[in-house]
């Protein structure tokens, strides 16, 4: 288990980590997601020991981290640049921590080779760094990182120097080999796919705050912050105000959110967010339903993206919205100009707040 | 490096001044200085112009000139390695330094080398010197109660070559150690390895290019170097370009001269032939 208790890490004038708290569980993989100079790599780097927090204290397994250096924390790390030993070969690369922990030779090389098997490169042992690929060279680093058995695995934006196709093959092969091992897994990442398709949970980073923990789905469909629910997926964000369980915007669209969203929402600035694909076209019994003049198409294959213009009670045009239509072969998407009728769920509209709460 | 266009390109002509330069001021004299090292010695003439290899026997087969020789490798040898000694912490400092100093101490390697080696000599000497800064002060403390006598001596001569060859052992480090990211050094940290374990089975085994191509250049500067010698270390230090000096200037047997010449020019391309062909090329730095 890793506990982060009000971490903080300043590079002189700069904060770059901001009051961090999270706690890792057991085997859980978790991704710090979030723009490049929102905290991330610098929480990951506290975490390894290779810069020490300004203020706060971490513990990992219950040991209070503060002045134990990075080789005695029982953790391994992958980096974006693989970070191979070049004048080694893949095999001495592989066998170089447990070389340090004066590991018997037939152990070494058997365990070695298990790791090799690992992720799929039997029969590299003799080849040098240099001769391979990005995609086996970071292959190579996550081998020479699970060989020592750690009880922690770092991860610095390993794939983000691959191409998509590999990318996407390597991270089903991280998850599954972290779960196979039952290892605890932080993983840096600017992708918010590479972070919903990996994690068991999710911490979004945006200046040096954590500003949601949760499972991909509960930052998807409720995400607590406009920064949150813009940096996943599409969405609107409304401004306006709420009264009740009725939000309304400045230029009088009026939306009825579900009780049970409104609670924490007495007091700050707040936007309504809908995501484009929660919108619905044609007539529906219940929920809000909209009067709207399609303003923008634009076809993306599998969907149209739709911007309407949704009118108001006196009939006036409000606040633009950007709806998903999904295409079908044959139908035609709604064109400029026409006058639709559009319908949004109470519950698929979430209110959030315009900036973190402190 | 090894480039895939034909040998002979059109644009290959646009190395033809230079070449031209180097052949006219570098490859004619010393030709012509291979030439003269077969001439017989006749006192009196400069050139005669019979062909012999009592020159090279001479230097060769008599042992007080291979006591000269082993003694200059011996110099050129502790040169190196206290250049390296010192050189390597300051390359590695200036290479990792995140300051915004960092390229104004870069400079202050180069500084030294603007101002000319003769007054450099001379400010050694007053350091040195038996009424010398360095002696004064060890008097005036009491550490000593006779003047030490530290010029004209091969530590006064190295102490020299170390001050003025020190840059050429430093930029080609900080040049290697730049390139070497920190995340290779961390990778060896999380690895269970400390700071000085990362430091002997990482970065100095990836920092050798660096090491080889300071250690030549520093090397063969120093055996080859002359006034240095000759101002600091006077009639006690005998090294071979002094030879070469003295039979050129003195004695005026150019032809002998030209023979020490050129199994310098031999020993130092022999240097040069080791590191390109031993050490592997994406690795020599330079």
């Amino acid at each position: 288990m890793i506990q982060l208790e009000t971490i903080g890490k300043r590079f002189g004038d700069f904060e770059a980590v901001r009051s961090v708290s999270l706690t890792i569980g057991e085997g859980e993989f978790v991704s710090l997601l979030g723009p490049s100079g929102c905290g991330k790599t610098t929480t990951l780097r506290i975490v390894a020991g290779f810069e020490t927090p300004s203020s706060g204290r971490l513990l990992i397994g219950g040991r209070d981290m503060t002045g134990v250096p990075v080789e005695r924390r029982g953790l391994s790390m992958v980096f974006q640049n693989y970070a191979l030993f070049p004048h080694l070969s893949v095999f001495e690369n592989v066998a170089f921590g447990l070389k340090l922990k004066r590991i018997a030779k037939p152990e070494i090389e058997e365990r070695v080779r298990k790791a090799l098997d690992q992720v799929g490169l039997v029969g590299f042992d003799g080849r040098s760094p240099r001769q391979l690929s990005g995609g086996q060279q970071q292959r190579v680093s996550l081998a020479r990182a699970l060989v020592v058995n750690p009880s922690v695995l770092l991860m610095d934006e390993p794939l983000s120097n691959l191409d998509l196709k590999l990318r996407e093959q390597l991270r089903s092969e991280i998850r599954s080999l972290q779960r196979s091992l039952g290892i605890t897994a932080i993983y840096v990442t600017h992708d918010q796919d590479e972070a919903m398709a990996m994690s068991d949970r999710i911490a979004v980073m945006n200046a040096g705050r954590i500003e949601q923990v949760g499972a991909a789905r509960d930052i998807y469909e409720r995400p607590r912050t406009t920064f949150v629910a813009s940096f996943i997926g599409q969405c609107n964000l409304l401004p306006g105000t709420l009264e009740g369980t009725r939000f309304r915007t400045p230029r009088g669209l009026t939306m009825d959110v579900e009780a049970a969203a409104t609670s924490s929402f007495e007091r700050g600035d707040i936007r309504l967010a809908i995501r484009p694909e929660t919108i619905h076209f044609g007539e529906v019994a219940a929920g809000n339903r909209l009067t709207a003049r399609v303003a923008d198409v634009v076809y993306l294959g599998d969907i149209a993206q739709v911007t309407v213009a949704p009118l108001n009670a006196g009939g006036a045009e409000a606040e633009p919205l950007v709806a998903a239509w999904r295409t079908l072969r044959g139908q035609a998407t709604p064109a400029v100009g026409d006058r639709i009728s559009l319908a949004v769920a109470p519950a698929d509209c979430v209110p959030v707040f315009e900036r973190a709460p402190d | 490096m090894a480039s895939k266009a034909p040998l002979m390109s059109h644009s290959c002509w646009l190395t033809a001044p230079s070449i031209a330069v180097i052949a006219a001021v570098l490859v004619a004299p010393l030709g012509l200085m291979l030439l003269f090292s077969f001439w017989e010695f006749v006192p009196g003439k400069i050139t005669n112009y019979a062909l012999t290899f009592e020159n090279y026997r001479r230097f060769l087969g008599d042992a007080f000139y291979l006591g000269v020789i082993a003694k200059t490798v011996q110099l050129g040898v502790t040169v190196t390695v206290l250049s390296l000694v010192l050189g390597y912490p300051v390359a590695f400092f200036l290479a990792r330094t995140k300051s915004r100093l960092q390229p104004l101490l870069v400079y202050l390697v180069f500084v030294p080398m603007m101002i000319s080696l003769v007054v450099r000599a001379y400010g050694w000497m007053v350091l040195l010197g038996y009424n010398g800064v360095v002696n004064a002060v060890l008097l005036r403390l009491g550490v000593i109660d006779m003047p030490l006598r530290m010029l004209n001596s091969v530590t006064a001569v190295v102490l020299g070559l170390v001050e003025v060859l020190l840059p050429f052992m430093v930029v080609p480090l900080i040049a290697v150690l730049k390139d070497i990211p920190p995340s290779v050094e961390e990778a060896a940290r999380a690895l269970g390895a400390a700071p000085a374990q990362a430091f002997f089975k990482v970065t100095l085994p990836l920092s050798v290019p660096g090491i080889i191509s300071g250690s030549l250049i520093v090397f063969s500067l120093a055996i080859t170097a002359y006034a240095l010698p000759a101002l600091l270390g006077g009639a006690q230090v005998k090294m071979i370009s002094a030879i070469a000096y003295d039979s050129m200037l003195v004695s005026y047997n150019w032809p002998f001269s030209s023979a020490v010449g050129m199994v310098m020019v031999v020993v130092s391309s022999a240097l040069i032939y080791g590191y390109l062909r031993f050490v592997p090329q994406k690795a020599q730095g330079l």
